[in-house]
Parts: C-alpha cells; sequence; structure tokens
C-alpha cells in the first residue's frame, strides 16, 4: 500500500506469450510515429478488439511511467485535476499570562493533486480508458493540456494556477463505438485533437497466436476453435459479432475440462453454445439465442 | 515570596520584573509555555515547508526549461528538427521527483 501523499503510477510489461504479428506491429508502429509527431492517440473500436492491451503495449515501448484512467459516467473534472481532499486544523492556546486566554483556530481544506495533473507535472504517459463513457464535460480540461500544453488549476489551489505541462507528456485514448451502451458521444473538440486509430477485428494469424498464447492450446486445436469463431461471423446469425475473448474462453475451457476440440465431444459443444451464443446478443432473447445455437450446432456437425 | 531578599535561587527569578509580580508556579506555567513555544515552531516550521515546495516547483520548472532549450540546441548542431518541434517520447528519467511516487508492474 502506498504511503500517504505518494502516488502510484503503472509500469506496463508484456506478458512472455504476448503476441506481436505484423498486424499489431504495424499498428503499434503507427502510434508510436503519431505520438513522437506529438499528437495524442485514440484507439477506438468494439469490444474485444484488444484497445486497451494496444495502449498499454505502445506506453510500455515509451518506456514512462504510466498513469491510468477509466472513464466513468460520475467523472468530473476534479477526478482528472484534483480536489480538495481533508482538512487541515491548526490551534494555539495561549495561556502564559494566567489572567490572559488567547485562543487562535484556523481550519483550511487541503488539495490533491489528481492523475491528469500528476502526468502532466512529470511528464507521464496518460491512458484514458474507454474516455466516452465519462460525460463530455467532464474531458474539459483535456482541451487546454493537448492544445496549449497547459493545465488550467483550480483557484482553490494555493501556488500556481496554471501548470505547464511537461514535454514528455503524452496521452493515449480507447473508447468503443457510440452505439454502445454505457457509452456517450466523444466531445468534438477532443476528438479533434487526437489521432483515431479504428481497430477492427484481429486478421486469422492473430486471433489463432493469442488463442494459443492465452489458452495454451496446441496450434491446430487453437486454429479450430478460431475458425468456428469465424464462419459464426460470416453466418450473418449474430446481433454481435463474437470476438478473440470468445476464443480465449473456449480454449481455456477445453484445456481446463480436457476435452478435444471437436464437435464429436459433447463437452467441447456445450461450451460453444454457453460461450459463443451468449456472446453473439446483447438482450438474450429467446429467438437470436436459438438462431446462433442452430448455426453453431451445424457448424460442430462440420467440424 | 515577599521581596528579592526572599529569592532562593535564579528560577523563582524567571518572570519576576518587580517585587509585585511573581512568576507563576513552575509545575502549573511550563505546559502553557511550551503550547505557545511549540505552536509558534510549528507555525514557522509549516511556513518554512511551504517555501521549500514553492522552491522545489520553481527549480523543476527551470529544469524543464533548461532541458528544452539544450534538446533545442542539439537538434539545431545536429541539423535536426527546429526547437519548438515536438520533443521524443522515449528515453529517460525519474528524476529528483521520483520519490514522490510508487511504481507497480502492470502484466497485460
Amino acid at each position: 500500500m502506498a504511503p500517504e501523499g505518494v502516488a502510484t503510477v503503472l509500469r506496463p510489461s508484456p506478458l512472455p506469450g504476448f503476441v506481436e504479428t505484423p498486424f499489431v506491429q504495424s499498428i503499434v508502429e503507427r502510434a508510436l510515429t503519431y505520438m513522437a509527431a506529438g499528437f495524442p492517440v485514440h484507439f477506438r473500436g468494439a469490444s474485444g478488439t484488444g484497445k486497451t492491451t494496444l495502449a498499454m503495449h505502445v506506453a510500455s515501448k515509451l518506456d514512462r511511467p504510466v498513469v491510468m484512467v477509466h472513464g466513468d459516467e460520475e467523472f468530473s473534472t476534479s477526478n482528472l485535476v484534483g480536489g480538495e481532499n481533508g482538512y487541515r486544523t491548526r490551534k494555539v492556546i495561549d495561556n502564559f499570562i494566567h489572567t490572559v486566554l488567547k485562543t487562535e483556530e484556523d481550519v483550511s481544506r487541503s488539495w490533491v493533486d489528481n492523475r491528469l495533473t500528476i502526468a502532466c507535472r512529470y511528464g507521464f504517459t496518460l491512458i484514458y480508458d474507454e474516455f466516452t463513457r465519462s460525460r463530455p464535460e467532464a474531458n474539459n480540461a483535456l482541451l487546454s493540456v493537448l492544445q496549449e500544453r497547459m493545465l488550467d488549476l483550480s483557484a482553490a489551489r494555493d501556488g500556481e494556477s496554471y501548470l505547464r505541462v511537461h514535454p514528455q507528456f503524452t496521452a493515449i485514448f480507447t473508447s468503443n463505438p457510440e452505439e454502445y451502451a454505457g457509452v456517450y458521444k466523444s466531445q468534438d473538440a477532443l476528438r479533434d485533437r487526437l489521432v483515431t486509430l479504428d481497430l477492427e477485428l484481429f486478421d486469422e494469424e492473430t486471433e489463432v497466436a493469442i488463442t494459443q498464447a492465452k489458452s495454451g492450446l496446441e496450434q491446430a486445436d487453437a486454429e479450430r476453435i478460431v475458425r468456428i469463431v469465424h464462419q459464426l461471423r460470416a453466418s450473418g446469425a449474430c446481433e454481435f459479432l463474437p470476438t478473440v475473448r470468445g476464443c480465449i474462453m473456449l480454449g481455456r475451457a477445453a484445456r481446463v475440462a480436457g476435452c478435444s476440440i471437436a464437435g464429436a465431444d459433447p463437452r467441447f459443444r456445450s461450451f460453444c453454445l454457453d460461450i459463443l451464443a451468449s456472446e453473439s446478443s446483447r438482450g438474450g432473447s429467446a429467438s437470436q439465442t436459438s438462431r446462433v445455437k442452430t448455426v453453431l450446432n451445424d457448424l460442430m456437425d462440420r467440424c | 515570596m515577599r521581596g528579592v531578599s526572599d529569592l532562593k535561587g535564579l528560577a523563582d527569578m524567571r518572570t519576576a520584573l518587580s517585587t509585585h509580580l511573581r512568576s507563576r508556579s513552575r509545575d502549573k506555567g511550563t505546559p502553557y509555555q511550551e503550547v505557545f513555544s511549540f505552536g509558534l515552531e510549528g507555525l514557522r516550521l509549516e511556513r518554512e515547508l511551504e517555501l521549500v515546495a514553492k522552491r522545489q516547483d520553481r527549480v523543476r520548472r527551470r529544469l524543464a526549461e533548461t532541458r528544452k532549450v539544450v534538446e533545442a540546441r542539439i537538434g539545431q548542431i545536429r541539423g535536426a528538427a527546429p526547437s519548438d518541434s515536438p520533443p521524443a517520447v522515449t528515453g529517460d528519467e525519474q528524476g529528483p521527483s521520483s520519490h514522490l511516487w510508487q511504481t507497480m508492474t502492470v502484466k497485460y
């Protein structure tokens, strides 16, 4: 646990089996180029497209301490910049001369810097994960940080009113598409200041490598799982396309259960129906789920 | 105590400015005196801390400026980008302020 008044910063580090295919390398290289040119990067894409992992990976390449913020509806400017937190009291009782009692009391509120201020002051890398889950006006402080390289601090804070942003400060944003539940529209002025990289689902080679690395299956088994998921996506039966997370879940479940990756194995068939059918619809409507299950059963029979 | 001739030692003279005044007895007076004197010292130290923090900020700002100028000059010498170009993002220091934060490794 951090001692009081000491901030905790992150140092992202890839797991030993981190997959870096040409597809991933290309995205990372482009992101680093934009950041070296002085622009913050924004990874936008559906769930399961690896936005947060890519943000971490890019941040690790910068070799600077990382401060991470997760967007939330309850967020306000003070959650980014800082605010008054707690009180500091001082009381002097002077009764040195016994006939005279002099008391003096003074209460002041203490200011605590929050993560954006810390990142700006010391030149850390800010990862603002799912920033569109915060209300757009909560992110106003970022506008001057990204454009004028200056952070406007509250008048309640003692000392400086403006903070010059450290030259090594950089920011990486991630967000889901606007039609996702619980997501606000991104602030136009903020979006205009970012270089947005739209992420699609990974290519097959990357998905196989990720599934294999994360589940510990053989390559042939990982390929079989990814093929089922790809065929399900191509069938057009899904409200939401299953992602690489579904592949990893299937792979791990199959490995734990020790079942074979084949439609003939009833346990693997059950895992597919449980994991992929539920992942493919939002409301869990019976008709939608049964449609996906029918497609999956067909795929299993051919598997 | 009736007069100066009754003093038994220097301690009895601590606040006795005239024979009509006598000091509060040591047992009762000392805590009040300590509250006052330590309170004063506390105030002085608080002010000193504020000054140190302000000075630290000034030094940090100046340090950032000097680094920027050095980078710009090196850039000019090497015929690289102009001084107001964005800085390289790789590299570097935790600096003298690294004691202000602790690092947590995150595996992804």
